[in-house]
């Protein structure tokens, strides 16, 4: 009888212990969700979403420029990082007996745990200083029409970098749901005489098609809410989109900056360009992947 | 021991037990033939007997077929079996069919017997070694019972071959000692069938047919 | 007798284990042909040496060589100037588990072969995939559904398909691998039926643990024992009086 009484207590205890853990962890996330959607929601309207930024003390003025420039950056970066990141994630998962594999693993590793102010630092030196021409001596270099030199902050540098975040998470990602390919259907595409990279971008790509698509999703909304990385590229603007080489603005600098700011109402502009990338993100997480999961999985 | 062990311990069981019936019938009916005996009743009861083991033979078989799938040395034994139940099932017929003679005849101790003598004695001779053979899945002595099978046979054909040429003297001898002398010759024929399954159990082989 | 595939001291292995010693065999074209023995006893191995796909595991080792008189190609297949993915658009390969691609709809399931080989002609693809559903005896169970996924159908449907689907783009040879341990007895059944149908087109080497299926539809049957041949020959003559003492004792279950 007593020892019926202690398991009970044991397995009371327990369960109590987890659920303060609970509670505990989420407490200061409801805390910022309330804080966000509260304060967010007072300063939202419509001119703020249309208008795009006033000089600092001039009142008034939106947050739409920096909505653009995150679009912009964040189309550019996966247009760079998603191919990039899908051939690595293929390259890890299906070639794994390749003298380059082990190099590139570890290249991928390493990518992934970068502290993104580092890359940030990185494409700074290079692009932005442009120390990667001084290195070879020119100013710029010209392919065709095109030329191209030191950047100064630029939107291209911003995409550049965050495209370099980007690719480790998506080839990673990527491999993963490659592995989860069974043997039988690469044997059944082998036997009907496909060669290797056919079998692997025919049949390995399109049955893990959900699974890349989530991958993409996923580096998305990671990169859209860096801002480390693109206060050292971009460094912030207050106009609409000018140019790949112009500096951009974005709605992470966006926080930063006003959130920083003495005035009262670019402040709360901060909290409704935070309220609006939240917002992105559950969107982009919860409602794209219910989509993909209906129109692409089989 | 396989599933199929069981099914086939019965068949040759049975198997044995008609061989064993069949070879005692068969004495039975030529010593009371030759000692002017009318045993038919009993060899009639024999001969039912065996009919019914013969069918009881082929249920087994049929039945081990269904069920086993029986293949290779099995498949060639439970055939084999088959066959067997048959001969020996014609055994217990031709002993009948001679005591009807008898019964259609009347009083023969008048007959010479001679022919008949030395012509059941082998194909007793050839009965007990064919069971044997069987039993045992000895060639050699399956061998020894085909050889012994053509011997019947000169005796009938010559006993034929004379009564043709020469005068008989008493129709009732003559033709009672050809019908026993054709039993004879078709239960010798049998015995050779039997000795014949056993290279084909063994083997899988058969005679070639002459 | 015509043959189509002359192995010669074909030999494999798994990393340092061997797992077929010194294998020959003349497998005869537009005939079913059996290979039985017990598990692990290399029958496997054999077959997917067939259509080179063995050599495609980590550490897997090849030696021997295959002959194959086929229509297009006659040779050595084990040859190096040999591309092997050439080899496998002779040969269709059907396993044990049904492994229809499930991304694709019944449909693509079967036109994927003809398209990776470069027949573009809707029409002609139609036809094809068509022809070679009622051919797998599948067609009229599935004309309603041909755009659901490969995997919405039954066990025995789905192993229907992969046959439509190797069969599509004419294989001079079928492998099947086990085709029907997976399913139910109906379905089998149907899948042996149209198999004797099928080699009047294609030769069959079938893998199969089933003697009773190997009796029931091979006209050839290989017994094959520790990744050797034991004895080859037609199956009545196998069945019935086999020569080798081993295979006399495997097919009366008295090992195995």
């Amino acid at each position: 009888m007593k020892m019926f009484s202690l398991k009970k207590f044991y397995n009371l205890a327990f369960i109590s212990i987890c659920v303060i853990a609970f509670i505990l962890a989420m407490i200061p996330l409801a805390w910022i969700l309330i804080e966000v959607i509260i304060r967010g929601i007072s300063a939202l309207s419509i001119e703020l979403l249309i208008n795009t930024a006033n000089p600092p003390g001039i009142p008034g003025g939106g947050i739409a420029n920096y909505i653009q420039g995150t679009i912009i950056l964040v189309g550019l970066a996966s247009l760079i990082g998603f191919p990039v990141g899908l051939l690595l994630g293929i390259f890890l998962s299906e070639y794994k007996e390749h003298k380059l594999a082990p190099y590139v693993r570890f290249f991928v590793e390493v990518f992934a745990e970068f502290p993104a102010i580092v890359i940030g630092i990185f494409i700074y030196v290079i692009l932005v200083r442009g120390d990667i021409f001084k290195l070879f001596g020119v100013e710029k270099v010209c392919i065709g029409g095109f030329c191209i030199g030191a950047t100064g902050f630029a939107a291209i540098a911003g995409a550049i970098s965050l495209a370099l975040l980007m690719i480790p998470i998506v080839a990673k990602s990527v491999e993963e749901s490659l592995s989860l390919v069974p043997i039988s259907i690469k044997e059944a595409a082998l036997s009907l005489g496909m060669s290797r990279w056919k079998s692997v971008f025919i049949i390995s790509i399109s049955y893990a098609r959900s699974g890349i698509l989530l991958a993409y999703i996923l580096a998305l909304s990671r990169i859209a809410g860096e801002a480390a990385p693109l206060l050292l590229t971009v460094l912030g603007s207050f106009y609409w989109f000018t140019g790949l080489f112009d500096r951009i603005g974005a709605l992470p600098l966006a926080i930063f900056t006003y959130g920083i700011s003495p005035f009262e109402d670019l402040k709360a502009q901060a909290w409704a360009a935070s309220l609006l990338l939240i917002l992105a993100i559950l969107i982009l997480n919860i409602g794209l992947k219910i989509i993909i999961k209906r129109k692409f999985a089989w | 021991m396989r599933l199929i062990d069981e099914g086939l311990q019965r068949l040759n069981s049975k198997i044995i037990r008609m061989a064993n019936l069949s070879r005692e019938t068969v004495e039975l009916a030529v010593n009371a033939y030759l000692k002017n005996e009318k045993l038919t009743d009993k060899i009639f009861h024999n001969s039912e007997t065996l009919r019914v083991l013969q069918d009881e033979v082929s249920e087994i078989a049929v039945e081990l077929i269904a069920r086993y799938q029986p293949v290779a040395s099995d498949l060639r034994y439970i055939k084999s079996c088959m066959e067997i139940a048959y001969g020996f099932s014609r055994f217990g017929r031709y002993a009948y069919d001679i005591m009807q003679v008898l019964e259609v005849f009347g009083d023969l101790s008048v007959c010479d017997h001679t022919n008949i003598i030395k012509a059941s004695e082998i194909v007793h001779k050839m009965i007990d070694l064919s069971i044997e053979a069987f039993i045992n899945r000895d060639l050699e002595k399956s061998l020894l019972v085909e050889k012994m099978d053509d011997e019947v046979d000169n005796i009938y054909e010559s006993y034929i071959a004379n009564l043709v040429k020469e005068k008989y003297k008493d129709l009732k001898c003559a033709v009672s000692a050809t019908l026993i002398l054709r039993y004879l010759e078709r239960i010798a024929d049998h015995a050779s069938y039997i000795a014949e399954a056993v290279l084909y159990i063994v083997k899988g082989e058969r005679r070639p047919r002459k | 007798m015509d043959i189509i595939l002359s192995v010669k001291n074909l030999n494999a292995w798994y990393g340092e284990k061997q797992a077929l010693f010194d294998v020959s065999i003349d497998i005869p074209r537009y005939h079913i042909t059996a290979i039985i023995g017990p598990s692990g006893c290399g029958k496997t191995t054999f077959l997917r040496c067939l259509n080179r796909l063995h050599e495609l595991g980590q550490g897997n080792k090849v030696k021997g060589e295959v002959y194959f008189y086929g229509r297009n190609f006659k040779g050595n297949i084990y040859d190096p100037n040999v591309d092997p993915t050439e080899i496998r658009k002779h040969m269709g390969m059907v396993f044990q588990k049904p492994n229809p691609f499930p991304m694709l709809s019944v449909y693509d399931n079967v036109a994927i072969g003809l398209k990776i080989n470069g027949i573009k002609d809707k029409k002609k693809i139609d036809e094809i995939v068509m022809n070679s559903l009622k051919k797998a005896y599948l067609l009229d169970e599935v004309k309603d559904s041909l755009n659901k996924s490969g995997a919405s159908l039954s066990g025995g449907q789905q192993q229907r398909l992969c046959i439509a689907r190797a069969i599509a783009y004419n294989p001079e040879i079928l492998l099947m691998d086990e085709p029907t341990s997976a399913l139910d007895p109906i379905a089998t059944s149907k899948i042996e039926q149209l198999l004797v149908e099928l080699k009047k087109e294609f030769t069959i080497i079938i893998v199969t643990h089933n003697m009773q299926q190997a009796a029931r539809i091979s006209d050839y049957t290989a017994f094959m024992y520790l990744g050797k041949l034991i004895e080859f020959a037609p199956t009545e003559e196998l069945f019935e009086t086999p020569k080798h003492e081993l295979t006399e004792k495997y097919i009366t279950g008295k090992f195995g």
